[in-house]
């Protein structure tokens, strides 16, 4: 019995040449390489049309020309240039109004950020630090943030009575100011504790750019279908319902990127800023102060209070009251003319 | 000519020209490959794209021991079967005829579409995309010998379509 499996792997060049003589000799063998000849001509009959013009442009434009320079930031580079030279191709071609949105990278160079073709990092830093001079450190932090164009995102200042003052704040300042920030305020107090980290986010950016290509791709596709179309009803309907959820999905991404790209613009820095032990220790008359100046506030308090209660309550204690002692004197009398 | 590695090598180290030779070379067999596969051919052209995009962003981590082709056709099936999970087809195979003459083609799909998927895909892999049987058997992650029993089992039943039919 011949190995069928063989003769097969023979003539796609799998097995050795030992089959040649076999084949010369056996008639079922010769008849078999035929079939498996005319089954593969066969299959070659499929043939399919070749790729349009617009692939060759899409994909060569993924590699702008400019990354002679920027060679030693490979990959980050052509990742990072082809996602613009794509996406801005995708606005050019795209008709309606979404042509205003655009993709991260530029996005990111709007905001003057990072050079184009650098990998996007998302930086962050913490620093902690302890001042014995807290007003006038508090005061340098909005300096700082104005000096480099920052901002608070959150800030919180407690004030316990028996220890010094702590600032918690969140500050975003433009990331090629992040450096110089963090050095500022290293001068603002002894530094307890500093931190720095940074998320890639390249990748997810051009992951998100094609996505968002796509989509806006599949809108272009049924709104043209949408106008070409005028038959049945429930057809558009189906066509207009499908351009909403892609029009929804392209928004929600835009959304995304453009929070991809204030979050790589933007580093984000947490500030601790506690009063230091000297400001604190000489504080005891201090505290005394604030112990009578609260007790006072607490009987400012009770009597308010009681007026409150009594503005409430008063004209129904007066009216019952009075009915109840009308009602005792009543019976009182009642009981002492019965007395005999 | 350079082979695909070295192609994959110079591109990593930042030729541009590399990468236009690579793409040159598989531009139109990896969109024969979605074509033939997907009913869709702007999703086709779509999923090529996203194939070189894939590349340009993952050449760093191709490793030279994997054979580029290999590598390649590995991110497509991948695609591949994202894009099916989406579409949530059973049939992978593209409906409307895709050139060349359209009877020929019809029956080509129609008797491709009888088998067995994994099989089919086998076949397919090595007709239309000439890879090799060690290749196909990394693709698709089973052992080589596999390949080649049901690669023949493949042939057969299309034989018997074209005898039958012819």
């Amino acid at each position: 019995m011949c190995d069928q499996e063989q003769l097969m792997a023979y003539l796609d060049g799998e097995a050795s040449g030992a089959m040649a003589a076999h084949l010369e000799e056996c008639a079922d063998c010769r008849a078999l390489a035929e079939d498996l000849r005319a089954v593969s001509a066969r299959m070659i009959e499929w043939g399919v049309e070749p790729p349009s013009a617009g692939l060759d442009r899409r994909v060569r434009a993924a590699l702008a020309p400019e990354n002679k320079r920027s060679r030693r930031w490979w990959p980050w580079a052509l990742s990072a240039t082809g996602v613009v030279a794509v996406g801005l191709l995708a606005v050019a071609i795209r008709p309606g109004p979404r042509m205003q949105s655009v993709p991260l990278q530029r996005v990111v160079a709007e905001m003057a950020v990072p050079t184009a073709g650098a990998p996007l990092i998302a930086r962050t830093a913490q620093i902690a630090l302890t001042t014995s001079a807290f007003d006038q450190a508090r005061r340098a932090i909005d300096d700082i943030l104005a000096h480099h164009q920052g901002y608070f995102g959150d800030m919180n200042l407690t004030s316990p009575t028996d220890a010094g003052r702590t600032l918690t704040a969140t500050i975003r300042v433009p990331a090629s100011q992040l450096d110089a920030t963090l050095a500022e305020l290293r001068r603002l107090g002894r530094v307890e504790s500093e931190s720095q980290s940074g998320e890639d986010v390249t990748a997810q950016s051009v992951d998100l750019d094609a996505r968002l290509a796509n989509a806006r791709h599949t809108e272009e596709r049924l709104t043209d279908l949408l106008r070409q179309r005028t038959g049945n009803l429930a057809d558009v309907l189906a066509v207009e319902k499908e351009l909403d959820n892609t029009r929804g999905e392209i928004e929600r991404m835009e959304a995304e990127q453009k929070a991809l790209a204030t979050r790589v613009a933007y580093a984000t820095v947490s500030v601790t800023l506690t009063e230091g032990h000297a400001a604190s220790a000489a504080s005891t008359f201090s505290r005394l102060r604030n112990a009578a100046a609260d007790g006072f506030r607490s009987l400012g308090l009770a009597i308010v209070a009681v007026a409150l209660f009594l503005l409430a309550w008063g004209p129904s204690i007066v009216v019952f009251g009075g009915l109840v002692w009308l009602i005792w004197r009543g019976v009182r009398r009642l009981v002492i003319r019965r007395t005999p | 000519m350079d082979s695909d590695e070295t192609l994959i090598a110079e591109f990593r180290r930042g030729s541009r020209e590399a990468f236009e030779e690579l793409f040159a070379r598989y531009r139109e067999p990896l969109c024969g490959f979605f074509r033939r596969r997907l009913e869709s051919r702007e999703r086709a052209e779509d999923l090529t794209q996203e194939t070189f995009l894939a590349v340009i962003r993952g050449a760093a981590r191709w490793e030279p021991r994997a054979l580029v082709r290999t590598w390649l056709y590995g991110i497509a099936l991948k695609l591949l079967y994202a894009e099916r999970r989406k579409l949530k087809r059973s049939s992978p195979l593209a409906d409307s005829a895709a050139g060349g003459a359209p009877e020929n083609a019809l029956w080509v799909r129609q008797a491709l579409a009888k088998l067995d998927e994994t099989e089919r895909e086998i076949l397919m892999l090595r007709e239309y995309e000439q890879l090799n049987y060690a290749e196909i058997a990394e693709l698709l992650r089973i052992p080589v010998n596999t390949v080649r029993s049901r690669l023949f089992r493949a042939r057969m039943a299309l034989r018997d379509c074209l005898k039958g039919g012819a």
